[in-house]
């Protein structure tokens, strides 16, 4: 429910009433909205925000009605309709033609009370006196009424449709114009010829005029400008005014935004408009460093060469301007092209306009510093209903407004995917009704992955697993898809921070203890979830459970836990504690590790064994001496050099603790002076070393493979021989090598042992 | 280490501690420390988890091939002591099978274990099994009064038994808590407090968290310190366990053996799971259910 929307419909009502306030729908959390809560002292926005489902949803159906039966008729929701479902009934006033606004105003016809309504718009109904239904009478509504005959309801209709002919009309002029050129041009070269029925509608009706552009006006007006000012600004030697958005002083322009809405089109426009030839390059040519260095003569006195057969077709010369289509799709392909671009851009004497979809992409680096930054947004729905209107008219197609604005929100204000979806649905039919296009956008959406705190916010939504909830399985554990490593630990960072709608409709105590326990069958689920998760990342590789893992991770405990989350404070969806602690605890482990294999030497505990027991003992005889105001750094140190520790490990020991021992109240207190004295004492003296780190032992597979076998076989001789070389050792110390049997890979560790015992023996005897 | 001197004679306190570094077949460094003497090399293949089959197979056979030089040494044989030989990966186990008797003359192999019942048959059947009880706690006093005796301090007898009591049976533990108490109190009041280990205390309060206040809010506190815990290389399992034995003494008989079946619930899918906090925060989650139901005698629903 876009907010601003307005249908061609208007009520029949022309009370001097201010307009409504531009108020959030219900489902969004705003600060506005929640200061709303003001009248109604027992009302609790947040309570509003959670509230739950319909009751007895399905127990009533919304009748068939006359097309268009509402339409004129402003509509108003409130509350929860408990046995059609607010959703549907909000889509079935549209689909009859109602404009459907979030606030009641002096315009509004009807306002559909369900229960529980909100308590603002009660009060306006009382102080504007509006007319209210419950959702026996909105039914009655659509089954009784015919259109509405409403005169300066059909005289609205009538302007709009005028307008659409006149846009329509004026289209067909300019075409025809363009088409006597096109004749007239056609017998110089064979290009553009191509008749208009056989051009993709997006092509036909491409803009073709500054005003045609739907949206993005102040963009498009400043690439214009920056174009006209570019011959001056080159002159002047790109002088910087040291603003922020400064793209006066840049040779380029770098364009970006979401596929479709224009930028190209604007790009091409605003160059003609400035009295540049375009020339775009784009995707499907080679942009290689080299051809682009090769090529595109750096002092642009001529890029002919470029084009080879084609340079009479493209003159160039100063009044060119490069358009440098689809940045973000350079492939591999491409390599260096973006480098040889920007090397090309400092020194370009035509203005050069890059265009690409996501200016985060590290692709598009290089370009940051150089070129001047526009933004190019998804334009409104209003912004290009009317230009769409027109299109319909020109390829005679009825539809009706309503049904364009669902194409245009469904294909996310993507202009040629709604042109091209038309163009498609014009090969079957020349009209189409509401559900038609709502399939149809269905059919066409697109996929895009959403960030998981989007989708911790949607699949934890109140109304997600509620009886109204539309949504099916697949599509929740799709939620899991968008991506599956982070998602299940989100869900287990945020699970409990949800206040659960299944808990909410009993006593205080009662909630609570219902709360626990869909906490717990929540944690349940998790539990479930990270044993499939083992399968799936452990030995066995068994990918095919990740739907399951996409059940049991994400989708159940969600269906226990929804019930949104508030959207401040410690409840915010916060990021997994979980990877940063793993690879704490991993990297402590390590270190505890090392403290243990030092300490072996004197001390036979394994790991978790000095950690628990040895670590509480060792701890005040570490650091207590060095909190005194007359720190004994000696004992510390000798302790240090009798476990064979280095001063490392003593900075590891120190926040091993817990508790107590915690860092904070322990090693804090040391006073920064006994610390650098015991630093500047310990670094003074020598200490024993442990070990020090052995030699990389590099069996390759090779060896390893055709050793094994060999060595099973003849391991009875292997035996002896190996003591006589042993021996040879002893005496000549070298070329072990040479003897094949002693095994090559281990040669280092080998001969160090040999030598060891040998000389040990001589000790001994 | 007795039995080896006894074998050998007093070369075995002679310990090195060696740093190797084996390369697994995909490249990947590790690193496992190896403590010998010229008689025994002592190795924890569990260290390095997965990989400890590979340490098995190259340590073992390279002892297998090199006998006793020595020629006045008391055995021809070279002792493998295997610690944690219960964390082996089967196929760890597996690899040692034929191993340990094929090398027979020139090396032993002494697994110590927790537990038997993760070693595989082939390897038990293979093994003679020493089992070593656990001291019993009046013998664990007395050898802490004689330590008492040694360091020149008294040490009452209450405190000795209670320290034996506390201790479960762990001498080390037992040792090392007479050696803090000592450094804290060198008096040793008859009131003096058994002193607990930094994690244990911290645990102890964790579970009394879980028990006073089973929400969800409670629960998000909960795994903050749990987190804590983790981090500074506490075991998970240890915690679900000293966490259980702490809330079962909090909590009504009648809820305990419920208590008792999901600990051993969650430790067992601790096990096999990968991430052992979601088990462990599973298992906190159900006691605050379970205790949060009894609480306001609600009955379980579903």
């Amino acid at each position: 429910m876009a907010p601003k929307r307005k249908t061609v419909v208007i009520s029949d009502s022309d009370e001097d009433v201010p307009p409504p306030k531009q108020k959030n729908s219900p489902q969004k959390k705003s600060k506005s909205s929640a200061s709303s809560s003001a009248p109604a002292s027992s009302f609790s926005y947040k309570d509003y925000l959670q509230r739950p489902g319909p009751e007895s949803l399905g127990s009533k159906s919304i009748p068939e009605g006359a097309p268009g039966c509402l339409s004129g008729l402003t509509l108003v929701f409130t509350g929860e309709l408990d046995n059609v479902g607010r959703d549907s009934a909000v889509e079935a006033a549209k689909r009859y033609g109602a404009k459907v606004t979030a606030a009641p105003s002096g315009k509004t016809s009807y306002v559909i009370l369900g229960r529980e309504p909100g308590p603002k718009k009660l009060q306006t109904i009382q102080d504007k006196g509006l007319k209210t239904l419950d959702e026996d009478g909105f039914c009655n509504l659509i089954a009784t009424t015919s259109p509405s005959q409403d005169p300066s309801y059909l005289n609205k209709v009538k302007k709009d449709e005028a307008k659409v002919k006149k846009d329509a009309e004026e289209m067909e002029a300019i075409e025809k114009e363009q088409k006597a050129k096109d004749k007239r041009s056609s017998k110089a070269s064979s290009f553009e010829s191509t008749s208009p029925n056989s051009q993709l509608w997006t092509v036909k009706y491409a803009p073709t005029q500054l005003k045609d552009i739907c949206g993005n006006k102040g963009q498009v007006e400043k690439i214009l400008n920056w174009l006209q000012n570019w011959q001056h600004q080159l002159q002047a030697g790109f002088p910087s005014d040291n603003s922020k958005n400064d793209i006066k002083s840049k040779r380029a322009l770098l364009v970006h935004g979401a596929p479709g809405i224009g930028k190209t089109t604007a790009a091409h426009l605003a160059a003609k408009i400035a009295g540049f030839s375009p020339l775009e390059l784009n995707a499907s040519d080679v942009r290689s460093k080299k051809l682009i260095e090769n090529t595109t003569n750096i002092d642009n006195t001529s890029i002919d060469s470029f084009f080879g057969s084609n340079s009479e077709t493209h003159p160039l010369n100063h009044s060119t301007c490069l358009i440098f289509d689809e940045c973000d799709g350079m492939s591999s392909g491409d390599r260096g092209g973006v480098g040889a671009m920007n090397t090309l851009i400092r020194k370009t004497r035509i203005p050069i306009i890059c265009i690409c979809n996501d200016k985060a992409n590290p692709k598009m680096r290089p370009f940051q510093s150089t070129c001047g930054d526009i933004v190019f947004r998804r334009p409104e729905a209003t912004q290009v209903r009317s230009r769409i209107m027109s299109i319909l008219h020109r390829e005679k197609m009825k539809l009706d407004p309503v049904v364009v604005d669902q194409l245009v929100s469904g294909s996310q204000s993507d202009i040629r995917q709604v042109i091209n979806m038309i163009s498609t649905w014009k090969l079957l039919s020349s009209s189409m009704n509401f559900d038609q296009g709502k399939e149809l956008v269905q059919q066409n959406q697109k996929f895009t992955i959403q960030t998981p705190w989007t989708v911790m916010s949607n699949l934890f939504s109140p109304h997600m697993f509620g009886a109204t909830s539309t949504s099916t399985l697949g599509s929740k554990a799709d939620y899991y898809f968008h991506d599956h490593s982070l998602i299940p630990l989100f869900v287990q960072e945020n699970y409990v921070k949800c206040n659960p709608a299944k808990a909410r409709d009993s006593n205080n105590e009662k909630a609570e203890f219902k709360r626990m326990k869909y906490a717990s069958k929540a944690a349940d689920a998790i539990s479930d979830g990270d044993l499939v998760d083992s399968m799936i990342h452990g030995s066995q590789q068994q990918w095919g459970l990740m739907p399951l893992h996409a059940m049991n991770s994400t989708v159940r405990p969600a269906s226990f836990m929804y019930g949104g989350f508030k959207s401040f404070g410690r409840d915010t969806i916060s990021f997994p504690m979980w990877l940063g602690q793993y690879s704490k605890t991993n990297k402590n482990i390590r270190a505890l590790g090392e403290i243990q294999a030092k300490m072996r030497v004197k001390v036979s505990g394994d790991r978790d064994e000095i950690r628990q027991y040895y670590y509480p003992t060792l701890w005040p005889r570490m650091f207590n001496p060095l909190t005194e105001s007359v720190p004994d750094i000696d004992s510390v140190i000798n302790l240090l050099d009798n476990y064979m520790l280095s001063k490392d490990d003593f900075d590891v020991m120190s926040e091993l603790g817990v508790g107590d021992l915690a860092l904070e109240k322990t090693v804090k207190c040391i006073p920064t002076k006994n610390k650098t004295a015991f630093t500047r004492n310990y670094n003074n003296r020598d200490h024993p070393i442990a070990f020090s780190r052995g030699q990389v032992i590099k069996p390759s597979a090779a060896q390893i493979k055709a050793e094994v076998p060999d060595h099973e076989d003849v391991l009875d001789d292997e035996d002896d021989n190996v003591v006589d070389v042993k021996e040879e050792e002893d005496d000549e110390n070298d070329d072990v090598t040479a003897d094949k049997l002693v095994k090559q890979p281990k040669k280092p560790a080998a001969s160090k042992r040999g030598k060891a015992s040998a000389s040990r023996g001589k000790g001994s005897k | 280490m007795a039995t080896l001197r006894e074998l050998f004679g007093p070369g075995v306190e002679k310990l090195k501690i060696d740093q190797r570094v084996f390369l697994t077949p995909s490249n990947r460094k590790l690193d496992v420390n190896i403590v010998q003497s010229n008689y025994h090399i002592e190795i924890t293949p569990s260290d390095v988890g997965q990989y400890d089959r590979l340490i098995i197979q190259d340590i073992l056979k390279e002892i297998a091939q090199t006998q006793q030089v020595d020629a006045n040494a008391k055995q021809r044989f070279k002792v493998v002591i295997i610690n944690e030989a219960d964390q082996l990966s089967r196929d760890a186990q597996a690899a040692l099978r034929r191993t340990m008797e094929k090398y027979m003359s020139n090396l032993r192999i002494i697994l110590c274990a927790q537990t038997t019942s993760k070693i595989i048959a082939p390897i038990r059947s293979r093994c003679l099994l020493v089992r070593i009880p656990a001291p019993l706690p009046p013998q664990m006093s007395t050898v802490l009064t004689q330590v008492a005796k040694k360091e020149k301090f008294q040490l009452p007898e209450d405190v000795a038994k209670q320290i034996g009591k506390e201790s479960t049976g762990n001498l080390r533990k037992a040792l090392l808590v007479l050696e803090a108490m000592r450094m804290q109190s060198p008096s040793f009041d008859s009131n003096v407090q058994i002193a607990k280990p930094d994690w244990q205390s911290y645990t102890i309060q964790v579970a009394k968290e879980i028990t006073s206040d089973p929400s969800p809010d409670g629960l998000l506190k909960v795994r903050g310190k749990i987190y804590e815990l983790i981090t500074h290389c506490i075991p998970p399992t240890l915690i679900l366990k000293t966490l259980l034995d702490v809330i079962l003494t909090m909590v009504d008989d009648s809820i305990r053996a419920d208590l008792i079946y999901w600990a051993a619930f969650y430790e067992h899918r601790m096990r096999k799971g990968s991430k052992q906090i979601f088990h462990l925060e599973a298992f906190i989650a159900k006691v605050m259910s379970i205790h949060k139901a009894f609480m306001c005698g609600f009955e379980d629903f579903e």
